[in-house]
């Protein structure tokens, strides 16, 4: 049956053609290089600049753009990654908080469905192997959502392997309050 | 001193460049530093207190105006840092702010400050009372995309230091576009990369070529004259004696010093207006004396040097160089 959840996924490599919109809550951006106010101010500017995009928080030490979005904004990721670009600046990582589907795709195979386009398989490390994600895996989700209200949060890091769709490997999940909690 | 030159076929530029570099960084002369006067600001968001300022302005009376770019505001005080008023608040309306970065006062005391993210330079009494403002407008003629340093010339001509389009945008007295100064680029004379700062010596425009790690001079007409700042004024980073590693603030003083804000050296070097380095003083760290990426500075009417110590979110003030200093 497919739910509605809350999803943080962390994504390890910056993924160009992947839709922004609708889902988007959040984001965490890294830069290389970022060690002066005026170009902190300078991509935040440029963030701002971005449809959608309502906060922008520049941590300079530590070259990590925090980002949060209007609910339903049209932006892309390829848009975040050419307003770091005029700001002078390569988009090094990124992480998305955004809204999304689970559906069980098949026997044993659990995607996450971000949005229309959006598509990730689940999967999860089982004695050093990734594997996709296991019934009982997906139960304690469940499970966790089940006593937890609306929403729920998975950490994952996504990686490019030959296929086009982009893993999403699941390494903790968390619940936490609904939007009416 | 006397250096080896290999003299061989293809090795004699290259000889000429180590001696010129190391002379440059070298030099046994001892250089005069400037005695450390006051320091004074703290971290924080309420009154008096500071957040990433960036940019600052002495007023004919002394006064120190402070842009307080992380609290998005203008905040004043009396010359020995006590608290007077602010000036704005974060906002995009008509006397509010997004990122000051650099302020100037012109004959009659009135204060310009420059937005970075607000893309426009607002107008204000000497007391903070909103008077106008200029906008740019991305990278049209005329426009401007992240101003980051701002100057009235004595004739009252504004200037723009436009960030992100890598040049300076000049408009006359009423506001109406003039004329753009500099080209982006690097190494070559005229290119501009990122500058954030400006000033005025002997009828000459005074640009902190940032990005360029160098100061460059033009005429007001726009013509490249002179530019320093590592071997040959090319824009190479560097630690030795006049050299940058990015130049993001100038001041001039009455005797037509030019001083530096040596961000990423965390000191302050000062030239002649020639280019010939008379000071260095400051070195890294949170003591008494020493920087955390300076940003910008200014003169005082008695002569005293105030520098924004950005990273330590605070001001620190020096004493006059001897007018003999030239």
């Amino acid at each position: 049956m497919t739910r509605t959840r809350l999803l943080a996924i962390s994504i390890g490599l910056l993924l160009y053609t992947m839709p922004a919109n609708a889902g988007f809550l959040s984001a965490q951006l890294s830069v290389n290089g970022l060690t002066c106010p005026f170009c902190a101010f300078g991509i935040e500017k440029k963030l701002l600049e971005v449809p959608g995009v309502r906060e922008v928080e520049v941590f300079l030490d530590e070259g990590r753009i925090a980002l949060t979005f209007e609910r339903g904004t049209e932006a892309t990721v390829k848009q975040l990654e050419e307003a770091v670009r005029k700001a002078g600046f390569e988009l090094a990582g990124l992480s998305i908080e955004t809204s999304g589907e689970i559906k069980r795709a098949g026997e044993g195979d659990v995607r996450l469905v971000a949005h229309p386009g959006m598509v990730f398989r689940l999967t999860e490390m089982v004695d050093r192997r990734e594997q996709p994600v296991s019934a009982e895996t997906l139960r304690r989700i469940q499970k966790t959502r089940a006593s937890n209200g609306e929403s729920l949060v998975v950490r994952g890091a996504v990686s490019e392997r030959d296929s086009r769709e982009p893993l999403l490997v699941i390494r903790e999940s968390e619940p936490v309050p609904g939007p009416g909690n | 001193m006397r250096i080896w030159i290999p003299v061989r076929t293809g090795s004699v530029i290259g000889g000429l460049v180590v001696v010129i570099a190391l002379s440059a960084a070298c030099s046994p002369r001892t250089l005069p530093g400037s005695e450390l006067f006051a320091v004074w600001g703290i971290s924080g968001s309420g009154p008096g207190e500071l957040s990433q300022p960036i940019g600052i302005a002495i007023g004919t009376d002394g006064s120190v105006f402070v842009a307080d770019a992380g609290n998005h505001r203008v905040q004043v005080f009396d010359s020995d840092g006590g608290f007077l008023r602010t000036i704005g608040d974060r906002g995009k309306e008509l006397g509010f702010f997004r990122r000051p970065m650099d302020l100037d006062i012109d004959s009659q005391g009135r204060l310009y400050v420059a937005e970075h993210g607000g893309d426009r330079v607002q107008v204000f009494t000497h007391e903070g009372e909103f008077l106008r403002e200029v906008r740019g407008d991305g990278s049209v003629a005329g426009g401007f995309d992240a101003a980051a340093g701002v100057l009235v010339s004595p004739s009252g001509e504004l200037y723009v230091a436009d960030f992100y389009n890598n040049r300076v945008v000049v408009f006359e007295m009423d506001g109406v576009f003039s004329r753009v100064i500099g080209t982006p680029g690097r190494v070559f004379p005229g290119r501009l990369h990122y500058p954030t700062d400006l000033d005025w010596v002997d009828g000459r425009l005074v640009v902190a070529d940032a990005y360029n790690n160098r100061i460059q001079l033009f005429t007001p007409a726009g013509e490249a004259v002179a530019r320093w700042g590592g071997l040959l004024g090319l824009g190479i980073p560097g630690s030795g004696r006049g050299s940058f590693r990015v130049a993001t603030g100038v001041a001039v003083d009455s005797p037509n010093r030019i001083y530096v804000a040596d961000f990423e050296n965390h000191r302050i070097q000062v030239f002649s207006s020639d280019g010939r380095l008379l000071s260095i003083f400051g070195s890294q760290g949170d003591g008494p004396g020493e920087f955390e990426r300076p940003t910008d500075l200014d003169i005082g009417p008695d002569g005293r040097i105030f520098v924004v110590d950005y990273g330590n979110d605070r001001i620190q003030v020096f004493e006059p160089l001897p007018d003999s200093l030239r």
